[in-house]
């Protein structure tokens, strides 16, 4: 496969003329520098035809070796046919020299529409992603998620590439767009697809923005971006005034709960998280985090233990406070490394739906050897008198041990943390 | 009474590169019109230069540091990294023909075959491509380029001076891809084989190694300089080159 990328790198008609070329110098004995040097670039960069290379992009300095012997290759023939030809004869080599040249400039002159699918479908994107505060594309396609990325603004991250959709997948697909509308108020999903797949994810619950031809080859010719439609969210309980964990009740993680990225968490049955307090996949858990709750040394009981060199975000999705109201959060922590944690509110609507996030507070901390206190005031968001806001602490990096996470409210209130059902 | 010549104003050789670079140019920007999509790699670039997070490049190692380097910069001034960098590729990619007919002049008296390289090179379709995106190669072929227009004039008449910019240039091909390291040793070797190839005097060897030298010297004078411009970590810099000369040594071992 590297060979074809060899010859490729040139331009099939430039390479066949430079190997021609090759010969001629060769047999006419071109001992110039010419030779050598061209030689020299042709061994220098064409090894890598060794081993396997999957661009004609690593080869591209052979054009430079392969003009020059070209350019070699010409001028000795000419001379060849000046001594042994009629003299018109060279204009025959100037002209087969101009006809591969022309035939480089019609290679060029070639219009693809299809070359700004990508551009096109973030345009789509864009325009439908302006009704939500934050919408985010699961990248399915291998390809188009940080294009589009680039091109909408709307934050992407990858998903698993699926050679064929099929009614499984595309269940698969929502469980995963479902997951991630818990933190996003829109979630859209990149694909590569065709039209006979196309139903397969219309039936579980997604709604095509955008479906742009990406090549003139039949098959799974579609770009596709298909926005999640959230179904309604069953009610659930008011948060009370006063909510305490101290971590001692515990909870199994859902083993069950599907997750957009591996996760070797999920196979260790001993991993415990608070009652109530789950991951969210939607909002970054990486494969290589740990949320464990587990007696620690340096506490008198258990602690929740967030470890990870990337995002990892547990929330409290049964436990809702109004948003027209504030709440002040504290908690003790202690980190064994040099950590970054945020304290996040999600907002929904009345109806359960998804209306954005935000960062209530940052806890940047070092290496320290005794828990020390943190608190932060959760502020209903300017624009908003309905509706819940859920609680998540995410680490965006470093091992951070958690305990007596404690919230009160509405902000004023006197009522002192006292040890009360675990959240 | 001394007699001047009426002043040349327009070398024709001077206006038939300007010719040659603005055909370049013009046929790389009507490409780039029809097809502005920014590759993968470009992207990765431009959310470099731009500082974001690239947990999403997780299959892209460390890098040479040059091309990084100026796209940051161009950052840092204002420019955006995107535009800059396709702007950069574009003229840059369009002196290469300008390079290809100078280098193939140095070898060759013939003046149809000089400007005929370098109308090659202006529509060579993998070239143009490599122009009009944000990547890496133009730049390199550019560096190299000039490395070969350096060795090329000095070759001959053994001029020391040439010998050691094409030192410089070839240090700055190996900063923007580290392949571009496999030409120290091949041109040191060229150069001191000189002697086989053009006739073996003994003011000849003297020149050679005198050359080799040079450009050897040129090469790592213009590699400490380059990475204090671009304030990127030598020992760094070393690093990333022994992990890609133990990557070649793992595929000679098989």
């Amino acid at each position: 496969m590297s060979w074809y990328f060899f010859i490729a790198s040139g331009f099939e008609p430039v390479t066949i003329a430079a190997a021609l070329m090759l010969v001629v110098c060769l047999l006419s004995g071109n001992r110039r520098l010419m030779l050598p040097l061209a030689m020299l670039l042709a061994v220098m960069y064409g090894w890598r035809a060794l081993y396997v290379v999957h661009s004609k992009r690593y080869f591209i300095i052979l054009v430079v070796a392969m003009i020059v012997v070209i350019a070699a290759g010409g001028e000795r023939l000419e001379a060849l046919a000046k001594k042994h030809l009629p003299e018109y004869s060279k204009y025959f080599i100037r002209g087969l020299f101009c006809i591969l040249t022309a035939i480089c400039l019609l290679k060029l002159v070639r219009i693809n529409p299809y070359q700004d699918f990508i551009i096109r479908a973030a345009a789509s994107v864009k325009a439908d992603a302006a009704k939500f505060s934050s919408p985010i594309v699961i990248d399915c396609s291998k390809h188009g998620g940080r294009a589009i990325e680039f091109y909408s603004g709307v934050k992407a991250v990858g998903g698993k590439y699926l050679p064929v959709i099929s009614e499984a997948e595309a269940e698969a697909m929502a469980d995963t767009a479902s997951n991630y509308s818990r933190s996003h108020d829109a979630v859209y999903i990149a694909v590569l697809d065709n039209k006979a797949e196309a139903p397969n994810l219309e039936r579980n619950g997604f709604v095509r923005i955008a479906s742009f031809r990406r090549t003139r080859k039949p098959g799974r010719d579609l770009f596709s971006v298909y926005r999640y439609q959230q179904s309604g969210r069953s009610a659930v309980s008011d948060a009370p005034v006063i909510e305490h964990s101290d971590m001692e009740q515990c909870l199994p993680v859902p083993v069950s709960a599907p997750s957009p990225r591996r996760s070797n968490m999920l196979d260790d049955p001993a991993i415990r998280l608070p009652a109530g307090w789950v991951p969210n996949f939607g909002d970054g858990f990486a494969a290589d985090a740990h949320a464990v709750l587990r007696p620690e040394t340096a506490w008198s009981g258990q602690a929740l233990r967030l470890s990870g060199k990337k995002l990892l975000t547990v929330f409290c999705p049964s436990r809702r406070y109004p948003a027209s109201q504030e709440y002040r959060i504290s908690f003790r922590y202690m980190a064994r490394e040099l950590s970054r944690i945020r304290v996040k509110a999600y907002c929904y609507d009345d109806a359960g739906k998804m209306r954005g996030q935000f960062t209530v507070s940052t806890v940047k901390a070092e290496r320290m050897s005794a828990p020390v206190e943190f608190s932060c005031r959760l502020k209903k968001p300017g624009n908003v008198s309905s509706g819940h806001s859920v609680l998540a602490i995410c680490l965006d990096y470093g091992d951070v041990l958690l305990d007596d996470l404690t919230i009160r409210g509405p902000c004023g209130g006197t009522s002192a943390a006292g040890s009360g059902p675990g959240i | 009474m001394m007699c001047h010549a009426p002043h040349k104003f327009f070398d024709r050789t001077l206006l038939v590169a300007s010719g040659l670079f603005l055909f370049a140019l013009a046929v790389r920007a009507t490409i780039l019109c029809f097809e502005p999509q920014i590759s993968r790699d470009g992207m990765y670039y431009y959310f470099q230069a731009i500082g974001a997070d690239l947990e999403d490049f997780p299959e892209y190692g460390a890098q040479a540091p040059l091309f990084p380097g100026i796209l940051k910069a161009f950052h840092h001034c204002g420019i955006s990294p995107l535009y800059g960098g396709f702007a950069l590729n574009l003229i840059v990619g369009s002196l290469i023909p300008v390079l290809l007919a100078r280098i193939v002049r140095e070898l060759s008296p013939s003046e149809f075959w000089c400007w005929g390289a370098g109308m090659l090179a202006a529509v060579h379709p993998n070239l143009v491509d490599a122009s009009i995106k944000l990547e890496r190669e133009t730049l390199y072929v550019f560096f190299t380029a000039l490395m070969l227009l350096a060795l090329v004039r000095g070759y001959v008449p053994g001029r020391l001076l040439d010998f050691g910019l094409a030192g410089i240039a070839g240090a700055a091909a190996a900063a923007t891809r580290f392949e571009g390291w496999e030409a120290l040793p091949m041109i040191s070797l060229l150069v001191l084989i000189r002697p086989l190839v053009i006739g073996a005097e003994k003011e000849t060897r003297r020149t050679s190694l005198l050359g080799a030298a040079c450009f050897v010297c040129g090469w790592f004078l213009s590699s400490a300089l380059l990475l204090a411009v671009l304030r990127f970590p030598a020992a760094r810099y070393v690093s990333l080159l022994w992990s890609y000369i133990a990557k070649l040594q793992r595929f000679f071992r098989g």
